[in-house]
This record gives structure tokens, sequence and C-alpha cells, in this order.
């Protein structure tokens, strides 16, 4: 809204410059956003909180004014010669739909002279940045800015019958607007029209066949009330929005209808000559009783954390407007006007009373008891993950949940019903909310292959949305990495770690299993679905080069995604610590020659057969391709690692358990010892 | 003797190397030296001890490869010098103005480590930390919170709409609903989380960003312990000597609401290119919480009263790192999430 600081001075007498002015209105709830100079005039541009419709219109504001200078508000009375005959004599107006339309005022004055305007209205218009038509059409934006209440003037004589009807529009009815523009309207809009058709959208803007020109000499001037959601519906199907549309649709007041009918009038009166007629049409349903609030002193006090006395809380209200009605030692009863329809309770008062005393004399104190706060395990479980994974060589990432379909669909390794869609999504192509986080890890790739990055490690601990059977849609934390980078084999040596990393951090995870499986979205040999005993934990695997290429890779990432709900279900592994060895253990490694298709895994398996109370450790070493290997085969090394905690072991002892040991391994396996 | 010269001269070769690849470190290498260079009794003085006793016509040929063999070696030995003890082994010191090897690290996200410091400013005060789901009702996001579908206020709360029924959050408040819904009074809780609204996307707009909510409710809570609590949390993340100034404002869900300002972090609020001149800097709304409200939740208005604010964590992020667009947050280039 924009507010003339001339103009406001009509109403309140005060000496502020422009820029102390803006500090006061935003200091009392109208933040200035900007301010310009128009003809010598500064202007004001003012955010006008919703709930403030009497805002609108430069009365309203200089009321703020006036209440938080301490000074009076003056309101120019409209005083009316009153014409010979009566305005019902001249026109009817007919309301059909009172709901829509709770109050409708017409004046007809007859005889003006359409000329210019007067200089002074001119620019006070211009200052609101709008240019002059003449002067009845300026009077009546003349009256909207000064009081927020919109009006309308027909030429009286091109309405049919000279008579106005306000109902909701006939299906396929058309009607060509001022700014020329044709509506084709459907049954829903609410219409002002006259025996031949419409001749106003209502509340939002007029029609040009009764549209004030030159040659006018009669007018019919509207001063209404329009349900606000009514012209809300039918200013945003046209996407028309206008002064009118913008002040209706934030409602107006009862009151302000009638003196804004009565003001324009007076002027037109004064500035276009002619008469206007005695009396006016006022059709309305039943006019709203005034409403009656009560504020108790001590509730003002308890909430704002200060005594703030009666004196204060009063003078603010009834300088406000507001009426005392009845008043005893705890409270007072106040009498609402109507222009503050936002005031219907205790807090709405004490609110008031709030704003005009200063929320900065309100003082910063508090008695605040001492909390502990209470930790939650996941926030707790993703703190620890975040640090150790960062210290790993990975980075956080952060990424959009919404996803195109292909993308979401492409992979995804959780089972959900069906797509969770967004209906109006931000994107046409994004509009699925995503099922798995690794087409976003993929993103992340893609911008940063962009970028020239060769090698990247990041992972992220986002949410996804699986559909439940039943509709629902279930949002599940996951841990997801990436690992990019000339070695894809070091890809996967660095997302193992990872994920040992993530389930070490868990109790009872030592039942991680690593079932290697050809994931469709994974390259042939290179993935594996990962299970914590038999529950689904997730998967491991090399992007495939359909998707690399669907993805715009250069590149097949190494990529993991695990249930972070699920290891969070099982708790922090923060047990008790363990005593120290008192002996030392003894080492041997074991380096067995056998088949390429032996694992890892049914190696560790075979060891796990032998029962062996000394045993303490078994740890991979490494594996070794070559001549001596033989075709076909591998070296695997590992350790294994005995201990008592009652003696130190003699070579004997630890070569016999050491001895079955590899026996078994060997002889099961069908491997050879490598010298 | 059954060995030519030049096969002598091969094995003393082959020998030397596979010393020099055995070496475990500095020492090995030394002794390799000796054991092969070494001026009284290195393996190449015996060969040139031999070379002397040969018939005039071979010594030619044979001097050649002796004098290769001394200067492959005499190489190779430097190269392992160098290669394996460094500056420090060749009596040169150590050059301590070298840069490092950088050591990879990875990052935190920026968003989580501005999460992480709230809730630790927060937390010092009593804050838990709570969260609730992204996908919610009409009657959280909207119903409960003063919001009715018709009223005006609704226009800056465009949403999300699934298919599935349900709706995007649209900011973290609906989960306020959720705490009261599930016990009673006292509540002292911040939540942070992910919200959308339908903005196009700009250098400041982004329709999936994420706020800080904070809520607390009890029989004694004023407007006055509002402004000590976010005097205080605004003390702890932009430091000490920063102040708050609030003004009126409109919040469905608040009564009596405000904006909340900072003083401005770059200039000490003399007022600059960032505050605009002003000093201040809008940060967050804030507000008592609205009988509503209450009344929605199933606490008494009458008893408890309690204040509620909601910060922007992007906005909060790229204030205070200068962060100069939104949409590098989920980008995730390296280059930047590298400099947190």
């Amino acid at each position: 809204m924009k507010a003339s600081l001339e103009w406001l001075k009509e109403y309140v007498d005060f000496d502020l410059g422009a820029e102390e002015l803006a500090e006061k209105l935003t200091m009392v709830g109208f933040p200035c956003e900007g301010l310009e100079q128009v003809g010598g005039d500064a202007v004001l541009e003012l955010e006008v909180p919703s709930n403030r419709p009497d805002c609108q219109g430069m009365i309203g504001l200089a009321r703020e004014v006036a209440v938080a200078l301490g000074k009076d508000l003056k309101v120019p009375d409209a005083p009316l010669e009153k014409g010979s005959t009566a305005t019902s004599s001249l026109a009817g107006v007919s309301v059909e739909d009172q709901e829509l339309c709770p109050r409708y005022i017409a004046r007809v004055i007859s005889g003006v002279k359409i000329g210019p305007s007067p200089e002074w209205m001119q620019r006070r218009l211009a200052s609101m940045g709008l240019r002059s038509l003449n002067n009845v059409v300026d009077i009546t934006n003349y009256v909207l800015f000064e009081t927020g209440q919109p009006l309308h003037a027909f030429d009286y004589d091109l309405l049919g019958g000279n008579s106005i009807i306000v109902r909701r529009s006939k299906p396929g009815e058309a009607l060509q607007l001022l700014d020329e523009t044709k509506v084709k309207l459907d049954g829903s809009e609410l219409l002002i029209a006259d025996e031949t058709g419409g001749v106003a959208l209502a509340g939002v803007m007029g029609g040009a066949r009764t549209e004030v020109h030159s040659g006018t000499t009669n007018v019919l001037l509207e001063s209404a009330s329009f349900m606000a959601t009514a012209i809300r519906r039918t200013s945003r199907k046209f996407g028309i929005t206008t002064e009118s549309s913008y002040r209706f649709e934030r409602t107006t007041g009862w009151d302000g209808v009638e003196y804004a009918s009565r003001r324009a009038a007076a002027l037109i009166q004064e500035l276009a000559g002619g008469t206007v007629a005695a009396g006016s049409i006022d059709v309305f349903a039943e006019p709203p009783g005034q409403r009656q609030v009560t504020v108790r002193y001590w509730r003002v006090d308890k909430l704002l954390g200060q005594r703030m006395g009666k004196h204060v809380i009063r003078r603010i209200l009834m300088d406000l407007g507001l009426e005392s009605a009845y008043e005893s030692g705890e409270g007072i009863t106040l009498l609402i006007p109507h222009f503050r329809p936002d005031l219907t309770r205790e807090i709405d008062l004490i609110e008031e009373v709030a704003r005009h005393y200063g929320y900065d004399r309100i003082p910063a104190q508090t008695g605040l008891d001492v909390r502990l706060p209470v930790k939650s395990p996941a926030d707790d479980a993703c703190r620890r993950l975040r640090s150790r994974l960062s210290h790993m060589g990975f980075s956080e990432t952060v990424t959009v949940s919404v996803l195109s379909r292909e993308q979401a669909e492409a992979i995804c390794p959780w089972r959900s019903a069906r797509p969770a869609l967004v209906t109006n999504p931000p994107r046409a192509d994004r509009n699925m909310l995503r099922p798995s986080l690794l087409p976003s890890l993929l993103e992340v790739r893609r911008v940063n292959q962009a970028a020239g990055r060769a090698e990247l490690s990041v992972f992220d601990l986002g949410r996804a949305y699986l559909a439940r059977p039943d509709g629902s849609v279930e949002e599940r934390r996951l841990l997801s990495a990436l690992d990019d980078g000339s070695d894809a084999e070091a890809s996967f040596g660095r997302l193992r770690a990872v994920l040992e990393t993530a389930t070490d951090l868990f109790k009872d995870t030592r039942d991680l299993r690593v079932d290697t499986s050809d994931l469709p979205y994974m390259r042939p040999g290179e993935s594996a679905r990962l299970f914590l005993g038999n529950e689904f934990l997730g998967v491991l695997g090399r992007l495939n080069d359909e998707l690399r290429g669907a993805f715009d890779l250069r590149t097949s990432p190494t990529m993991l995604e695990i249930d972070l709900e699920m290891l969070i279900g099982r708790g922090l592994a923060r047990g008790q610590v363990a005593a120290l060895p008192r002996f030392p253990g003894v080492r041997r490694d074991v380096a067995l020659v056998l088949d390429e298709a032996v694992r890892w895994a049914q190696v560790a398996e075979c060891v796990s057969e032998v029962p062996c109370e000394l045993r303490q450790d078994v740890e991979f070493l490494n594996v070794y391709r070559g001549k001596q290997a033989g075709a076909g085969r591998k070296s695997l090394a590992f350790s294994v690692t005995y201990r008592s905690a009652e003696r130190t072991l003699t070579d004997e002892e630890v070569n016999e358990v050491h001895g079955s040991l590899v026996e078994h391994v060997t002889g099961k396996l069908g491997a050879e010892l490598r010298a | 003797m059954s060995q030519s010269f030049a096969e002598q001269v091969e094995d003393v070769r082959a020998a030397a190397l596979e010393a020099l690849d055995a070496a475990a470190g500095p020492e090995d290498v030394e002794k390799a030296r000796v054991e092969f260079m070494g001026r009284s009794r290195g393996r190449l003085k015996d060969l040139m001890g031999l070379l002397r006793k040969l018939p005039a016509e071979e010594k030619k040929t044979a001097g050649r490869l002796v004098n290769q063999l001394k200067k492959q070696l005499t190489e190779a030995f430097e190269v392992q010098k160098k290669g394996r003890s460094g500056a420090l082994a060749a009596g040169a010191g150590v050059d301590l103005t070298q840069p490092a090897a950088r050591l990879e690290v990875g990052h935190v996200h920026p968003l989580t480590q501005t999460f992480e410091e709230l809730q630790e400013v927060f937390g010092s005060l009593g804050f838990s930390c709570v969260e609730g789901p992204e996908i919610e009702t009409e009657h959280h996001n909207f119903d409960a919170l003063n919001i009715p579908s018709d009223h005006p206020a609704r226009d800056s709360f465009d949403t999300f709409f699934l298919d599935s029924g349900g709706l995007l959050r649209s900011h973290t408040s609906p989960t306020q609903i959720r705490v009261m819904e599930s016990g009673p009074p006292p509540v002292r809780v911040i939540v942070p989380g992910r919200v959308y609204r339908p903005d196009a996307v700009d250098a400041t707009h982004h329709y999936c960003f994420h706020q800080c909510e904070g809520l607390m409710v009890d029989e004694d809570i004023s407007f006055a312990d509002l402004k000590a609590v976010l005097n205080m949390a605004m003390e702890g993340v932009f430091g000490p000597g920063t102040r708050t100034r609030f003004r009126p404002s409109f919040f469905p869900f608040t009564e009596p609401s405000a904006e909340v300002d900072v003083s401005c972090i770059f200039c000490g609020a003399e007022g600059c290119r960032i505050c605009k001149r002003t000093g201040w800097i809008e940060l967050l709304g804030a507000g008592m919480v609205d009988p509503a409200v209450f009344e929605a939740v199933g606490y008494d208005p009458e008893r408890y009263t309690g204040f509620a604010f909601g910060i922007g964590v992007e906005r909060l992020a790229m204030l205070k790192y200068q962060i100069p667009d939104i949409r590098m947050f989920t980008d995730n280039d390296l280059r930047f999430l590298e400099q947190f």
C-alpha cells in the first residue's frame, strides 16, 4: 500500500519527515519497503498485514499514525446538499444474492459536467501511481485510496431501465471490461447487471458499455460490500487484480460503504457540479451487530511479561477507535468498530496494546528454569555417522527430494507400492518424491563431473519416500554413499569401509551379510544385496552402462545405500569397555591358493566352523593374482590371532590348533598353502 | 674357472639390483652399497681385480662391461638414497616451507552445520530437538494452526499436494501441533526440518528448503520470555553483542506476532550494503501462541501461554557465510562444500 506523506497530514497534524514516519510505522507493524519522491511529495511503500483491511486506505493508516504519535485524527465530513428528487424514484436496485453482496448503496448525481479534476486531486492520484482520467472517475479512485472502500461510477443513462441487478452470472454470458478484455462467465461469478446484461464484474472491474465518458451527465454511484472469498475466486480465475479486488478480497467494513458513498457524492457535487438526489438506495440483509470484547488488565500483564497499568491499556484501545461499553476494576469491555473485523478476542486487544506500547519497550527478561534437553537416538546416530564419514574423506550432501519419474524409477532398492506423485509439481518433469537417494547422488556426480572433478566421495543422510500398500507414504531415513575415481576396486574398498564404519556404530550388527547378486541397475557381477541376519539392509554396486548414459555420466560410480532406520533401531553400540588382554597373542598368517570363484565370505565361514577357544580374531589381508598362483586361481592371505586370558600360549599349542584349522580350510576349499 | 667374465658381470648386476629392491630402509641400502660398491672389498672392486688379470685382447670389451655396470649401479644407488631417505639423509635439512601433501577429509554440509549450531545454542537453553514428517495433513499444516481455507493468509502458504492425499508441509509449524497433541505442557522444543513451497527457483528462492521451528509452552510464559530467549539465542549464533529488534507483524498462529531483526553482524549495525543501510537484518518470525492453536490441541488457553518462532535455515547460513545463491546448497558442488 502506497502512502503519501502530504496526504496523511490532512488527517493528522504532525511534522515528522518521511524517514522518521517510516520508522514509526515500521515499529507499529507496517514495515516500509521503499520510499520515493513524487512531485515534491514523499511516498512510502508500506506492507499492510492481511488482517488489516482498514489500513488499505489513508484514513486507516492516519489513525495508526495518530495513535503512535499521540495526536488527534481528523476525518473529513461529507455534507450533502439535498436534491429535491428522491434517489428511489430515479433508479432501482435489486440484490438477488445477499450472501455474496451483503450491502449495496446507490446514489444518483444528475447534471454533472465531466472535465479534468482539480490539480490537487491529480497530484494525490499521481502519488499513488494513478493517471488522471476525468473528475468523476478520479473522485471514485480518490475516495478508494482515502477510505479503502472501492467505488464505481456508471453512466446512469446507459443503464438499461436505470436499474442495477446484483446477481450471479449465467453460464456462457460474456462481458466486455473497461480495459477492453472480454471475459466469458460460467455462472459462478457475482455480476452487476442492468436489464439488458452485465455492466460490471462485481468487485473486480467495471464494464465498457456503461463507462463514464466525456458526454456523461448523470451518474449512478455504486458503493457496496462483497463477500471476500467470492471476489478472490473471480479475481484468481481471470487473473485480474485491481485496486478494488485487492481490497474486497481482504474484506471491507460495513460503515465504510455508507461513508465512502456520501464522501464521493459530496466531492462530485463540489468538483463536477450536479445535484445529488435525496437519500440513497441502501439494500442490505441484516446489519452486523456491534461486537463487544472484554480485556482483563492482569491478563495483558501476564501475557506480555510487563505491568502495563489500566490507563495505558485504556488509552491505546480508545485512541484506536474502540468505545468503552462497561468497565470494572478487573477489566474493560469495548465496542469494536466495523472497520476492525480482526478484533474478535481478548488476545487481539492485547496485541493492539503491545503494538502501540512498543515491542521494544517490553523488557527481555526471563526466569527460565534449567532443563536438560532430551536427546533423540536418531539424531545422535546421524551426528556420529557424519563425523566418522567426513573424517574418512566423504563429504555430506543435502539433495532435493523431488525427482523426475524416470530418474526415480531407474534405481530403487526398496519396496514401494506405487510412486508418490506431487499433483502440482515444481517442474512438470519433476513430480515424484524419491524412493531412493541414489538418483540424487548421481545428479551430484554429474554436477561435479561438469566441474571437472575426477574423484568424488560423498554421502547423504536424507529421506526416501516409500508408498505402503494402504496408500500412505513412509519417510525412511537412509545412508547413501557414492564413490568415483579411476580405480573402481579402490572405490568398492572405500564403500566397504563406509558400510563397516556405519554398521560398527550400532549394536548387534555382527551378522552383516553380503550376498553377491545381479541388481538390474548395476554392472553384471559388480553388485550385492546386504543383509543383517535375514533382514534386508541395502545394496552395494557399480552403476551399469545404460544408466551411466541416462544420467549423463562419463564414468560408472560405485554406490552404497542402506536402511539407516533399521540400524538406528538396533541402538548405538556403546556398551562396557572390555578389559585389555594381559597375555600376548600369537598371530599366524595363512596364504592359500584357491579358485577365483571362492569368496572371502566362504573362507571366513569355513574358518568359523573349526571350534577353538583360543582363536580371537581372523583378519583378511589381501588377494594376489599372477603367474605364481596360476590361471583361474588366486592367492588369498589372512591372519589368525590366538590368545588365552590365563596364560602365555606356547608355540606347540598354537601349532596344534592352527594346524587343524589350516587342514580343515584347505581340505574343504580345495586350496593349497602358498609356500 | 667355469664362468666367463661377462657372466660374472651379469651375476653382480642381478645380485646388486635384487639387494636394492629388497632394501626395507636406508640401513639396507647402505649395507648393499658397501657390499657392491665398497672401495676396499666391494664386489665391483673384485671385478676390477679380475679384469687386470685378463688377456690383453679381452681387456677392452671386458673393461667396457665393468664401466657400464659401475655407471648403472652408481645411478641406482643414488636414486634409492634420494627416494628412500629424502632430504634428511642427504644431509640437506628439511624444507619446512614446502606445502603438505593434502590429507583428504570430507566435509559436513553447511546446512547441517547450521542446524547443529542452532541445536547446540537452543539445547543449552533446555530445548530438545524433535523431528516431524514432511508429508502432512491439512489439519496439521493449516487448520490446527488457525489458517482456515478461505483465509487470505493461505496465499503465502501455497502448497504441494500429493496424489495419495496429504501434502508436503509448507513450514515446520505442523510439528508444533504434533508435539502438543502428544502430551501436556511444559513444552520446550526446536524442530529442524525440510519444507516445500511452490516458489520459482532463483538466487534466493527454492521450492525445497529448510526451517527451524521453536516452541515453548508453560504456565507463565510471556512476551518478555520470548524476547529474552531469542536475544540469547542470536547472541549464541552470531556472537556476543548481537542485538534483536521486535516489530509487530501478523501470523495466523501467533498473537501478538513479531518479525525479529538482528543487528547487522557485518557492520556492527552501522549500516552497510548487506543490511541495506538500516543496521538491521530481518531474520525470523515469532510470537505468542494464539489461543486458537491451544484450543485445537486441547491445551487450556486460560492456564497456559507460550511462544513460537521460525527461522529460515538457508537464509541464516547465507547471511552468516555470505553465500550468494541458495541453489549452491542443493547443487553440492564439492568446490563449495569443501569450504566448510
